[in-house]
Order: C-alpha cells, then structure tokens, then sequence
C-alpha cells in the first residue's frame, strides 16, 4: 500500500520513465493560485470595508501579496505546462491529446492553448499581469477594483483546478495522467506503457497556422482586460462614489476597447487568410460573440465620456460595462460547454463544466446588475434636472451607443438560438442565408454608426447650438456624396434597389416594396463621410493637436474600416465562376452561382482578367501544394503579368483533406485561390473485359474504341524471343481515343510446336490509356479471336478551384488598425492626465 | 414625456420589430416527410446511405453532387447539393442537410457533416504492438 502510494507519487515503481514531479507541481501551484487569490479578495475587500486607517494599510498589503503570489504560481502553471509540451510528456494526456513530436515549434506553442484548460490559463496569465500593473497604478481604487479582479481569478482558476467536491468534478486540470484518463486502455496494464506509445494526437490540423499562435494570445489579453472597466464601475456602485472613478477607469476601456478589437481583427484576418470561409467574417456564434463585449465596451466608454463631460448617462454607463464583462462570460459559456454544438466551427469540446460556467456567468451578472438596481431603486445616482440639449454632442453620442446596443442585440439573439431551444424546448434551427440574415440588419446600424462618427465630433458638449466649424461637416458629407456617386459609378455599384419590408407573419398588411437608394451606395456614403468628416476635424477643428487626436484618429480608422467592409465584400468577385456545367435535369436553376471550376492539369481557362492553369503540384509532407499559374495579358495580347499562387491541401489520415488558400495581394486588390477538392485518386480499379472478335469489329473501353484491324503472321517480336518451332500471329489493334489520337498495338498469341502444341501468348501494352491486351485463343476454323483487355483506371490529374477577388481588402486591415492605435493614443492621453 | 424617454421608446420598438422581422428567417430542425408537407427551408439530421449511389464527377460538373440520405426517422431521400462533394463523405458519422424539397429531390444549400474521428481523436497508437487502441473517454 505504502509502496505503491510512493511509486505513484514519484514514479519509482509500477511504471517507467513517468516524470510525475511535473504534475504534482503543477497541481500545486494551481491549488496555491485558487487559494492565493481567494485571500487576496478576501483581503483586498476586507481593506475596503475595515474602518481604520492601520487594518486598511495592512489587509491591503495581505491583498497584494497574495494577488502577487497567485500571479507568480500562475507563472509557473504556464512554464510547467510549456516543458510539459515542448519535451513531449506524453504521460500526460494534455501534452498527448494535443501535440506531437513532429509539430515545428511555433505550433507547439499553439498546442499550449488548443485544449479549455491552456486556454483559461492564457486568461489567467494576463488577468495576472493586468492586476500586477493594477496593483501599482490604481491608487485610491486599488482595493475594490483589485478585489473585483481577484474574485474573477478565483472562477478562472476553478475552471483548471480540477478537483472532486461531493462527486462534482470542480474544473479540468490540465496535468492529468494519460493512463488516468484513459484508464481501461490494456497499454496501461504495462509498466513500460510509456515505451509503447509512440507519437501525441497532434494539433488539429485545422489550427496548424501561425495565427493560431498570435491570434488566442491577443483575444485574451483582450478579454481579461474587459475585467477592469467592470470592477471600476461595480467598485464605484459598492463606494457609492459617482464622479472619482471615471477619470482612472478611461485609460483601461480604452486599452479594452484597442486589446480586444485587434484580437478580434486578428481572428478576421485568420479567417481570410486560410479558412475556406471566403472572406473575414462569416458570422460565426463564436465570431459574434468576441464581437458583442467589444460593442459594449465601446458604448460603455462612450457613456463614460458623456458623463465626464455632460454629466449624463451615468447608469447606462454602469448598464455597459457591466454587460461587456457579462457578454464575455456569455461567450465563455457558449463556447465551452458544447451548446453550440453543430452551429459553429470554434466550439472547444465540451468538458462537462457547463454548470460551473453558468455559475460564473450568473454570479457577476446578478451581482453586478442587482447592485445597480438597488442603487437605482434608492436613488442613489446623481442625475441631472436639465434634458440633454437637442443640438449637444452628449446626446447624438448616447443615441450612437444605442445602435451598437441594437447591433449587439440582433447578434446575440440569433446566436443564441440553441440557448433558446434549450430552455423553451423549441425547434429553432439558424437561418438558411445566415450572413444575408446579419447584414440584412447590421447594414443599417453600419450606416447610422458612419454618420455619427463622424458628424457628432462636430458638436460641443453641453451647448445646444450648433457651432460655426460645422460647416466641415456639411462640406466633408457633400464630398463624400460626390465621391461615392463616382466610385459607385466606376466599380458599378448599384446606387437604387428594391427594398422590402416584409412582417407579413404578422400582418399582410406589412409586405411593402419600395425603390430608394440601395443600402451598399449609402453605406459607402456614410463610411466615406466617416473618413472625410474625421479629417476635416483633425486639420480644421483640433488643429492637428496629437494629444486631443486619439478620437478623431480612431473615427477615422473606423471609416476607413467601414469602407474597407463594403467594397470588399460587395465587390467580391468569384472569378472561377463555372460555365460549362452540364445539366443534370432541372434540380438547378440556370443562374444559380457556380463557384468551382474544375481545372485540368495543364489546360488553360481564362477567369476574370486571368489566363490560369494549373500546372501540377509538389509535395512537402504533410502539404500538396498545388501550382496555378496566372497569366494576365494586356490590350495587345502581350503578356503584362504572371505569378503563380500556391494554394495547399493537407492530406490528414485523421480528418481528410485539409485546404489552405493561397493569395496573391495587391495594394487595391486580393486574388483568393482556393483548391476545394482534388480527385480520389487512392481507389483506383482495374477491370478486365473478355471479347471474341473477328476481323473489323470494335471493343470499347471506358476512353476509347479498340478496332481490330488484321492478323498479322510476320509480327514483330520481342529480340529474347526464340522464334524456332514456334507458330506466332500477331492481332494488330488500332485503339483511337475519343480525342481522335490513334494507337496502333499488336499482342501476340504463340502456339509451341515443340511442346504438345502448348498455347502462351505475349501481352501488349498502351500505357498511355491504361490498356494492357492480351490473347486467350485464337479459334482456327472461325478465326475469331478471344482477347482479354484490362483496363486501369487513369489517375486523374485536377483540382477543383475556387477564385475570388476581393477589391481594396487593405483597407480593412488598415482601417481597423488605425482604430485601435486612435484607442491607445487616447490611453496614452487619459493616463497623462491622471498623473498631472 | 422627456426626450430621452421617448429615444428609449423607439428604440425598444426598433430592437422589437427587428428581432421579430428576424425570426421569420429562422428554420427549423424536421424530418423529410415535415419537409415535403410544409415546404420551407429545413434542417435535416440523418445518415448517409452508403450502400446507394452517390454521384459526383467533377469532369462534367464540380458544382453537383447528389446522394440518399436517411432521416432520424428512417424516411429516405435523394439529396442534391449545388457544390462538390464534401472530402471523405463516405466517412459521415451524421449529416446535417439545410434546404427544402423540390418535386422529388431535396435541394440543399448547406451541408455539415460529423466525422467520428474529428471529434474523437482518442486513439492511441503503439509502437511495436501494431494493433491501435481506441478507447472512447467521457471526458
């Protein structure tokens, strides 16, 4: 018992080669973190709420010593599951289920955050550092906001604590042993099971990018972040302290709003660039819900504006930010416990933790919005007798927030679609056209977001007049006008369309169809006006002042983002559109979109302003790349550009055919080649067909038609060939293709004289056609002939492509950039301020 | 009334409107024979039926693909697909199928499989034994 108990903690027995000191450590320092930051809420709260001077200073030196603590034990969780990786640990189930040895580095640091638990340690890890930061700069807010943050810490590192309490499995730890997890393997009956198993599960092949290894980092610091606006606004509720919370709680939404919008970009630009989607967004759950927290952060900061300057909207700002940190948890739970289920490409596998994450979930939410409630209810919040002025910015910029509250809205209701069936018990499946869906909606809400980003800087807060530098308004939207017309007119976008309403579910009365200004020309108006209004500010208004530009430089990033959106994606040409499609009857509309072509290796079809072939493919294991190469020629027929674009296809044993694109970037356009399916070329089959024929008849093989011409009794003979004694006759065949190319072959059919008149024959072959004949008998009275044709099947040498062009994507990556660097400028500027 | 109610007012009634205008392009999950009688856009969970035919040859047209599929209720039906065929399709564990019946075929715009070994890649494999071992966990 005791002997076993040691072997099993230190691996010096049953079983070889084990390095279990790693796991006990790790474990170890999980439990410390769980604890650690339960005392550092515990002491950071006890500080907030102990009356005297000394036991405040004292519990809050306990709340930062422990916060620090956990935040070094995080450290070591997060290196220890590194060399559990990178030395390829396969006892452990985490290491095997989610790496191997043949992974290059960078996607075995991927690996790390594959798997629930990497992940919520990521979060951990930079949830540790922002309250490590938090720590020496929050001053007078450290110890309810630093508490906040603890108790978040506390959930997050239940979640990879992975204990038993009462029967529940309490979280997942990421050090558990394979032969636990996999108890009733016969390998583990085996001391040297460790010998045996030769190679991790691999990363999904799927994940097997480079984004996978920036992308999750940069999402997380982003939610993590979202954490701190939150405890600002539910320490302000707990201190009832109105107005002392705002100036030290901007610096960190704007850092939110900058974080978490490039990890959302970061994820578009994945999506573009290797995932069959077709584009940056295809409205995934998992997509929309990264989205959603960052709209409400962003109404949130706005809201925090307008009360620092107007001393409005003080509790929709409170109703923001607590809602962005509860659409985080939102998130968090749709992704992780398997609700999603068929809807989504992101899911993680479920880990039977939904409970625990419905449990976080509904506690910050109820505490935070019950809190306010109450200070509502009381009337403890401030507000101000005087109505916004019609004319003022605070109002224009809280009606702003509202669309990105609709945007919000409309996404999460659809999204939640199998939250809905499960708590009503219905059917709801999602729509059949789930972008057209979105945009539908979305749209519109783009459009009214274009205008007021840029009109609203115009206005001046708490004066209801409009000021006299608005005539830049009025001039940058009458230059816009002009140049959307223009552009519109040169890219052929249609300026009017057909729009309907349509509730006729509720009501025949509401179907109503009317002609106006289509919703692509007005939204390249407003994003235009958006980039125009944002410029004449900067240069007009602030006067190029750097320190006041965060805003107008983020607005103007949006607008150029905005534009980005429409002609990219409005403009998006498929290329490889199919026109030789063959009817099958009439299951299929005639103008239904054919995307995929199918090429041939090294014919030639022209797409677009391209001569493209495929000119056959490489390999570079585990990758087939294959070649397409894209010749444009310009007015004279003389060839003006050629490159060749490489769009790979990894052929996984484990999930088939794995495609990657490949793109071909220009600085106003991308040409998108995607190969969608290559011919299965692994079951070949081999027919044989048996034939007596006589002089001039046919035989028809799958490609061709095989003539039987004559018999000819002086055929030509192999040289090792011993003619003596020997009777040969050669059947002299004539295989024509359908292409019309002609064949001449000649098997031969030997009778042995010398050998009891024995009977062999000598097979010829046509290897171009995959025809191998050959003679059974030869009937001497009818002269007819019985010949055996086999016939491989050719390999079939194509692919099947997919080619888009998406007009001045860059200025979608640009845009979004510019947006977030406007935020951090504006950071840079609140965080100065502060410290004056 | 203040202004700020009535802005709130409208926009409840924006955010009501739409998101009922929305439902009305939800689908729902059902069977062939519910497809057939309704008409609508559907979702339709099922099997392949391997042992019939499925025909795609991209040499004539890589944007057609048909199949039979079998329903969670065991009706059977022709399905067309304007697109390829998804890789190892044979391979389908389930299938999910999005569209709506037109005449005899089942038309679909969609189609998202669950291949067993996508999901469960529990499998060890050996050295030297050569047999793999599979071991489903619940996990």
């Amino acid at each position: 018992m005791l002997l076993n108990f040691f072997a099993e903690r230190f691996g010096s027995g049953i079983f070889q080669g084990e390095r279990l000191w790693l796991g006990h450590l790790g474990h170890f320092f999980i439990v410390f973190s769980f604890f650690a930051a339960l005392l550092s809420f515990v002491a950071y709260f006890a500080a907030e709420f102990s009356q005297k001077d000394s036991n405040k200073s004292s519990w809050n030196k306990m709340g930062r010593y422990s916060y620090v603590g956990q935040s070094l034990a995080v450290l070591g969780v997060f290196v220890l599951l590194f060399i559990m990786i990178l030395n390829h640990m396969f006892e452990y189930h985490y290491a095997w289920r989610h790496s191997s040895t043949e992974l290059p580095l960078k996607y075995i640091i991927s690996s790390f955050w594959e798997g629930q638990e990497g992940s919520f340690l990521l979060w951990m890890f930079w949830l540790s550092v922002l309250g490590v930061v938090g720590i020496f700069t929050l001053k007078k807010y450290e110890n309810p906001v630093m508490g906040i943050v603890a108790l978040t810490q506390v959930f997050l590192a239940s979640m990879v604590v992975g204990i038993y309490v009462f029967g529940h499995k309490i979280g997942s730890n990421p050090f558990v042993l394979l032969r636990d997890e996999m108890a009733s393997a016969p390998v583990f009956q085996r001391a040297n099971y460790l010998e045996l198993i030769k190679d991790g599960n691999g990363l999904n092949p799927l994940l097997q990018n480079y984004w996978m290894t920036i992308h999750p980092p940069v999402l997380f610091l982003g939610f993590a972040s979202v954490t701190i606006p939150f405890a600002f606004a539910i320490a302000s509720l707990l201190r009832k302290d109105w107005t002392g919370w705002v100036k030290p709680a901007l610096p960190w939404t704007l850092f939110s709003v900058g974080a978490l919008g490039t990890g959302i970009l970061m994820g578009g630009a994945w999506a573009y660039e290797s995932l069959s989607f077709g584009g940056f967004w295809a409205w995934d759950p998992v997509e929309n819900m990264s989205l959603v927290p960052w709209l409400m952060i962003v109404a949130g900061l706005h809201n925090l504006l307008i009360y620092k300057y107007a001393k409005h909207s003080l509790i929709s700002t409170y109703i923001f930010l607590i809602a962005s940190f509860s659409f985080v948890l939102y998130s968090t739970f749709l992704t992780r416990s398997g609700i999603l289920g068929e809807t989504s490409v992101h899911a993680f596998t479920d880990l039977g933790m939904t409970g625990q994450l419905l449990i976080y979930l509904a506690f910050f939410a109820t505490v935070g919005f019950t809190l306010l409630l109450i200070r509502i209810i009381k009337k403890q919040i401030p507000s101000v007798e005087k109505e916004e002025d019609i004319w003022s910015r605070e109002f224009w910029m809280f009606i702003g927030t509202l669309v990105l509250l609709l945007s919000g809205l409309q996404m999460t209701f659809t999204t939640s679609i199998p939250v809905w069936n499960k708590i009503f018990g219905l059917n709801l499946a999602p729509p059949e056209d789930v972008i057209q869906h979105y945009n539908s909606i979305q749209i519109w809400l783009g459009i009214l977001a274009g205008i007021f980003t840029a009109a609203v800087q115009f206005l001046s807060y708490k004066i209801g007049k409009i000021p006299a530098t608005a005539k830049w308004a009025a001039y940058s939207f009458l230059l816009s006008v002009v140049l959307a017309i223009a552009i519109s007119l040169s890219m052929n976008i249609a300026m009017t369309e057909q729009h309907v309403i349509d509730l006729s579910k509720l009501s025949a009365k509401l179907f109503i169809k009317f002609p106006f200004l289509s919703s692509h020309f007005l939204f390249l108006t407003a994003a235009l006006f958006a980039v125009f209004g944002n410029l004449a500010y900067f240069f007009f208004v602030i006067k190029g002042k750097f320190k006041l530009s965060g805003g107008s430089i983020a607005h103007f990033g949006f607008g150029v983002f905005l534009v980005g959106v429409v002609i990219s994606q409005g403009q998006k040409e498929v290329i490889s559109i199919n026109h030789s499609g063959i009817d099958f009857g009439a299951e299929f509309k005639a103008n239904e979109k054919m995307d995929n072509i199918l090429l041939l290796k090294d014919s030639t079809l022209k797409m677009g302003d391209y001569f493209v072939t495929y000119t056959g493919s490489e390999e570079e294991k585990p990758n087939f790349y294959f070649l397409v190469n894209y010749v444009r020629k310009d007015k004279n027929g003389d060839t003006a550009e050629v490159f060749t674009l490489r769009p790979n296809a990894q052929i996984n044993p484990k999930m088939g055919l794995i495609a990657n694109p490949d793109t071909k970037h220009y600085l106003t356009k991308d040409v998108f080649t995607h190969v969608s399916s290559i011919p299965d070329n692994e079951n070949l089959k081999d027919s044989m067909t048996v034939a007596e024929i006589s002089v001039g008849d046919t035989v028809y093989t799958r490609n061709s038609y095989v003539i039987f011409r004559t018999l000819n009794p002086n055929p030509v003979l192999p040289s090792d060939f011993e003619k003596e004694g020997k009777l040969v006759v050669g059947i002299e065949l004539d295989a024509q293709t359908l292409e019309g190319d002609s064949f001449r072959t000649t098997p031969i059919f030997v009778i042995d004289m010398t050998d009891n008149n024995s009977i062999s024959s000598i097979a010829s072959a046509l290897p171009k056609l995959g025809l191998t004949f050959d003679v059974r008998r030869i009937d001497p009275q009818s002269k007819k002939v019985t010949l055996e044709i086999h016939e491989k099947e050719r390999a079939a040498d194509f692919i099947i492509l997919k080619a888009i062009i998406f007009p001045y994507i860059n200025l979608v990556w640009l845009g979004g950039l510019i947006t977030f660097l406007g935020a951090f400028i504006s950071m840079w500027r609140r965080h100065r301020e502060n410290n004056m | 009334m203040k202004k700020l109610h009535i802005i709130l007012l409208v926009a409840l009634a924006v955010a009501v409107g739409s998101i009922v205008a929305m439902t009305s392009d939800y689908t729902t999950y059902a069977n062939f024979i519910q497809a057939k009688a309704n008409g609508n856009s559907v979702n339709v969970v099922g099997y392949l039926v391997k042992d019939k035919e499925m025909q795609y040859d991209p040499q004539k047209d890589p944007n057609y693909f048909s199949f039979t599929m079998i329903d969670k209720e065991g009706n059977e039906q022709k399905v067309v697909y304007k697109g390829g065929k998804p890789q190892d399709f044979e391979r389908s564990e389930q299938v999910v199928v999005k569209g709506k019946m037109d005449g005899e075929v089942f038309r679909c715009s969609e189609i998202s499989m669950k291949c067993p070994s996508k999901y469960v890649n529990d499998e060890i494999t050996l050295k030297e034994d050569g047999s793999n071992v599979t071991v489903k966990t619940n996990i």
